[in-house]
């Protein structure tokens, strides 16, 4: 059985707008409007899974590994 | 309880500051009198403020005919994105706090999330979902404050204290007006509803709002649940009936002029009850347990000067605590 697709696949969108932010680039009404319409489709893919009767996937203990920027990296 | 800080009593109050006193009047005069604040970042307000922003500007940009992307789902969510993203501000968020909170349930992923589920749940292209009012001049009724004077006079001035109030929006349906309120929490079992029926942030709306909607019959709260990989939603209609209005209005003032007692008699008792301990406990336990000469020494790393304005809902930063 297939399981519901997760938020948190949405942080890789929400980290590459936020290392634009630290950066101090400004981000486009296009990028919010991609943006937007990835979190639109996960939701819908959440939905359409589960009224297949797909199921919901547990939140793991373990964290995946990100790699931390510090700001100093980035200028 | 004593501070060298300069205190004032607020010339405006809302349902929060009056809980906050109804609480535990110690507490009232540490957060409201002496305006101090834990230093620490709290997610859950910024989380919250962001989505409340969000939703402010969906409807703005949806709804009134002012806008230039009326009706225009697509455009007016990619705006209410833009402001969550803004107001959430996550590049001040620093880098090793920041895995924590996009883990948590108030991450931006997951709020960014409750607003797409929110906006499609609750249909606004369906003329039978309960949509904001949108007056003669194109204004939409989202993100309006109010203030009434009551009954008690401010022991420094004179005036009238105010009490005040902002609510997310005013909707209209067939059986009369609501205020719409948007809560977000992070249980939403059986019980969830039971706790609104007599909530006083609710009756000081209706009484805030009641001259402009002579037909407002209470509160829709619209409850948003956010669990990590999980969103629900639930909503709820309050009614609120004159007679309790009325019940709520008289008790209000009389809290009040205890309150401005208190602040004359400089003594605001501690309540040392389950208020000390619920939810998360409360932000000033750690100073309530120390002997009264060392409490303001342990006050000065741990918190900052912040008065917070109902009618803006926004905080301002006074000077840290721990500045001479």
């Amino acid at each position: 059985m297939n399981e519901y697709p997760r938020i948190d696949s949405l942080n890789t969108l929400i980290n590459g707008l936020r290392l634009k932010a630290l950066r101090g680039e400004p981000i486009s009404l296009e990028e919010y409007k991609n943006g937007i319409t990835q979190i639109r489709a996960v939701y819908a893919a959440r939905k359409t899974a589960k009224a297949a009767g797909e199921k919901p996937v547990r939140a793991t203990k373990t964290k995946a590994k990100t790699t931390s920027v510090s700001l100093d990296d980035l200028l | 309880m004593q501070l060298t800080y300069p205190h004032h009593f607020p010339e405006l109050v809302s349902s929060s500051t009056i809980g906050t006193y109804a609480e535990c009047p110690r507490k009232f005069f540490l957060s409201v009198c002496n305006d101090l604040r834990p230093s620490y970042e709290n997610i859950h307000f910024r989380a919250g403020r962001a989505y409340a922003d969000s939703m402010n500007v969906f409807r703005r940009t949806y709804h009134s005919p002012l806008s230039p992307h009326k009706g225009d789902l697509e455009m007016a969510l990619t705006l209410a994105f833009k402001s969550l993203f803004e107001a959430y501000a996550p590049e001040t968020i620093s880098a090793d706090k920041w895995e924590t909170v996009s883990s948590s349930p108030k991450s931006l992923a997951n709020m960014a999330c409750a607003l797409v589920a929110t906006i499609e749940t609750y249909n606004p292209a369906d003329p039978t979902s309960l949509l904001p009012v949108v007056d003669a001049n194109g204004e939409v009724w989202a993100e309006r404050t109010f203030s009434l004077e009551t009954q008690v006079l401010h022991p420094d001035t004179g005036n009238p204290i105010l009490y005040s109030g902002r609510t997310d929006c005013i909707v209209a349906s067939s059986q009369g007006n609501y205020i719409m309120d948007e809560k977000s929490t992070s249980s939403m079992g059986e019980q969830w509803h039971k706790q609104w029926d007599l909530r006083a942030q609710f009756i000081g709306y209706k009484l805030g709002f009641w001259s402009n909607f002579p037909n407002l019959n209470g509160v829709v709260v619209r409850g948003v649940c956010l669990l990590k990989e999980s969103i629900r939603l639930q909503e709820y209609i309050v009614n609120v009936p004159s007679w309790l209005v009325k019940e709520w209005w008289t008790d209000l003032n009389y809290m009040l002029a205890d309150a401005v007692r208190d602040y004359k008699r400089l003594h605001f008792r501690a309540a040392r009850d389950k208020a000390c301990t619920s939810f998360s406990g409360c932000d000033f336990l750690s100073i309530c347990t120390k002997a009264p000469e060392h409490r303001e020494s342990f006050i000065r790393p741990a918190f900052i000067l912040m008065r917070y304005n109902p009618l803006t809902g926004e905080a301002e930063n006074v000077h840290n605590a721990g500045e001479e």
